[in-house]
């Protein structure tokens, strides 16, 4: 008995006490947080955020949330496509057990701070494995060149963080640039389309189709997001009335089979041939999740929203993107696969 | 009590006046039904007046000339869009309210509704399974309704693997097998991509009438309005049952054989109403408590009186979720919110009404 309890004693100063190599540091929500000054191994808990490392440090990840199809697999770094794939703290779907993060020892856990501004997932999950959490904020495109300088601070890497950063914040200003000289009224006006039968929508404000407004897009179902999941219901007769000139489809079901659908016809987008296939490989350009693909998804959408204002090899700079984020070498038919 | 009453009534002498009165009722909800199928092709997003669909159905009739184009958009947006919706949304309501009637009568009970036995639970889980699979349409309907009615069967297997075939061993099994699919549902959901799958599933499982389209409404209504009419056939022999198995038993009537029959119909009508429109809550449950609350719980008037109202019900509930909000109103949503104070009202008033 004296025996386990000198060793519980023993065990809580090991624990409680700072190690030899540690520092504290304020996350992104302003939390202090106490790390180890030697980070090996993380555990990203959030998608988007585990995305962002695919890019940014691949190396550094014990495990990915998600298994990736393989389609995919081709257009990442070799080293993700074999992370064990653990889950993620989100409210649905594939949920994490903390064991399991234990077992993979890493150093340190890393969350975004989810739209909306919810840390309490994560932290109710992952307080008892007595790990530090790190929270990113990252919810817009804007915020990813902060989130990556943080980034790039916490592991030591500033100049890869700052390669990708300068490219998101670069493509951002030349959207943003182009698109503030065009007037409301020439605005093009889209319609979002998701779920196969292409009656689900996001609405203008929602932050599923931020990267769309970044564009320069006018989306023509105005309304304030209600849930955090989206896909709000509409009517093919509200379509009808809204006459989008462009429709932007998540589901390429429904893209390839739209024009085939006669109830359709009347929309002037579907009349005139405008229908869009969002870009999926390796993930997707817009959302769900919503990724620093946008870097790459807002520029292509300014170039087929304006082609005259904002022109641009769409194929050479697909290229460019997956080289400096991914590391990875597109061929022709590589490309012509991700743009259809 | 007042069951048995009611069919010392309808085996009275004065039966021919009953009958006179329920050909009276019969045409006067069809009439409200037909008013309100009206009423509802004149609502929509897309702005249209009165006058444009009278005008519309003039030009259709070649009684008036008008602009090709014109007429293309009105026969669009009237004939393909709407047309088919408000169809569909009675064909469902219809189904979904009959089955409810019936599943109330067999079990005694009411409470039920049609996923008692276990029917959406399977169905949910078929439609899941073919968005992991296939993701096509005809896939998902399909999946829908099979496991729809397997779900069904595996209640009913497990009923008589409890023991010999009562109320409570059948409730139980509908249980298990409901409880058994919701939860291989979660597994389903826990292995969907949660970027891509999931959020269709989920979509699906709040339940809608947008997708629904003319050939759908076609091969749809024949089943549901053929089921309707032999449930309604059957009314008889469930009144008797409703009395006890054995006064059933005593009066001529093959328990069951009209007990496993009125399932397999009422369920068959319910998971093809499931494939067609999702989920879709508190039909089947309060829509039967309105028609008996009308015509009283003698089954041969109550469920088709119960299908008119609930295709009624739904039309209008249809309606108000594609009117009301920017974004449309799951229709699952709807139902519950017209539905819940609709059903405090009747059980209120009709506590009475359950014998």
């Amino acid at each position: 008995m004296r025996h386990l309890v000198a060793a519980l004693l023993i065990a809580a100063a090991l624990l409680g006490a700072p190690s030899a190599g540690a520092r504290e540091i304020t996350d992104m929500t302003g939390r202090h947080v106490t790390i180890p000054d030697k980070i090996t191994k993380i555990y990203s808990a959030s998608y988007p955020l585990t995305l962002l490392f695919y890019a940014f440090a691949p190396d550094l990840l014990v495990a990915a949330n998600f298994p990736l199809g393989e389609e995919q697999k081709p257009f990442v770094p070799p080293q993700v496509a074999n992370l064990p794939a653990i889950g993620a703290a989100m409210g649905q779907g594939r949920g994490m057990n903390p064991e399991e993060v234990l077992a993979l020892h890493p150093d340190l856990i890393v969350a975004w701070v989810d739209p909306f501004g919810d840390t309490s997932h994560t932290t109710q999950q992952f307080d008892k494995t007595g790990l530090p959490i790190v929270f990113i904020r990252m919810n817009t495109l804007a915020d990813y060149p902060a989130a990556l300088q943080f980034l790039g601070e916490l592991f030591d890497r500033p100049q890869r963080a700052a390669i990708l950063g300068d490219y998101i914040s670069n493509a951002i200003a030349k959207v943003t640039g182009t698109v503030a000289t065009i007037p409301p009224e020439a605005r093009v006006n889209f319609y979002y389309a998701e779920s196969r039968d292409g009656l689900a929508t996001e609405c203008d404000k929602s932050f599923h189709v931020e990267a769309i407004a970044v564009a320069g897009g006018e989306n023509v179902e105005h309304c304030s997001q209600t849930t955090h999941f989206g896909m709000e219901k509409v009517t093919l007769e509200e379509i009808i009335a809204a006459q989008p000139a462009i429709i932007l489809s998540q589901d390429h079901r429904f893209a390839d089979t739209v024009s085939l659908t006669p109830q359709w016809r009347n929309v002037e987008a579907v009349r005139t041939g405008h229908i869009v296939n969002i870009p999926q490989l390796p993930f997707n350009w817009l959302d769900r999740p919503p990724s620093f693909m946008r870097a790459l998804g807002i520029q292509w959408l300014a170039n087929l929203f304006y082609p005259d204002l904002f022109p641009m090899d769409v194929k050479a700079e697909t290229r460019n993107f997956h080289h400096l984020f991914f590391g990875v070498e597109l061929s022709d038919q590589d490309v012509d696969r991700i743009l259809h | 009590m007042s069951i048995a009453s009611s069919i010392e009534r309808k085996t009275a002498p004065a039966g021919v006046r009953a009958a006179r009165g329920s050909l009276l009722l019969a045409a006067f909800l069809i009439a409200i039904f037909f008013g309100v199928a009206c009423l509802a092709l004149t609502i929509g997003r897309y702005p249209l007046h009165l006058r444009d669909i009278v005008e519309f159905f003039a030009a259709a009739a070649n009684l008036i000339p008008m602009p090709a184009d014109r007429y293309d958009l009105l026969h669009n947006v009237i004939i393909e869009i709407r047309l088919p919706r408000i169809l569909g949304a009675g064909f469902v309501g219809a189904a979904l309210a009959v089955s409810g009637a019936a599943y109330q009568s067999v079990f005694r009970n009411p409470l039920v509704s049609p996923g008692l036995l276990g029917v959406l639970g399977g169905a949910s889980f078929g439609a899941a399974l073919a968005i992991l699979i296939s993701g096509k349409w005809f896939i998902i309907q399909l999946l829908a309704f099979l496991f729809g009615l397997f779900a069904v069967m595996l209640g009913l297997g497990i009923a008589h693997l409890v023991g010999p075939a009562s109320i409570i061993t059948l409730v139980l099994g509908g249980m298990i097998s409901g409880a058994f699919f919701t939860a291989a549902l979660s597994i389903l959901k826990y292995m969907a991509d949660p970027y891509d799958q999931l959020p269709a599933i989920v979509y699906w499982l709040m339940g809608s009438l947008g997708g629904v389209d003319l050939r759908q409404v076609i091969w749809l209504g024949p089943p549901v309005v053929i089921g309707i009419m032999i449930l309604s056939g059957l009314g008889r022999a469930l009144d008797a049952l409703s009395m006890g198995e054995d006064e059933a038993r005593s009066l001529g009537v093959p328990v069951e054989a009209v007990r496993y029959g009125v399932i397999a119909l009422a369920t068959f009508v319910s998971a093809l109403s499931v494939s067609i429109a999702g989920m879709i809550g508190w039909v089947g449950l309060i829509v039967p408590h309105f028609a008996r609350m009308i015509v009283g719980p003698c089954n041969a008037r109550l469920l088709p009186v119960s299908a008119i109202f609930g295709a009624i019900f739904l039309i209008c509930a249809d309606c108000l979720a594609r009117t009301i909000g920017q974004a449309e109103i799951p229709i699952g949503i709807m139902t519950e919110l017209l539905g819940i104070p609709a059903f405090l009202l009747v059980l209120r008033r009709a506590r009475k009404g359950w014998a």
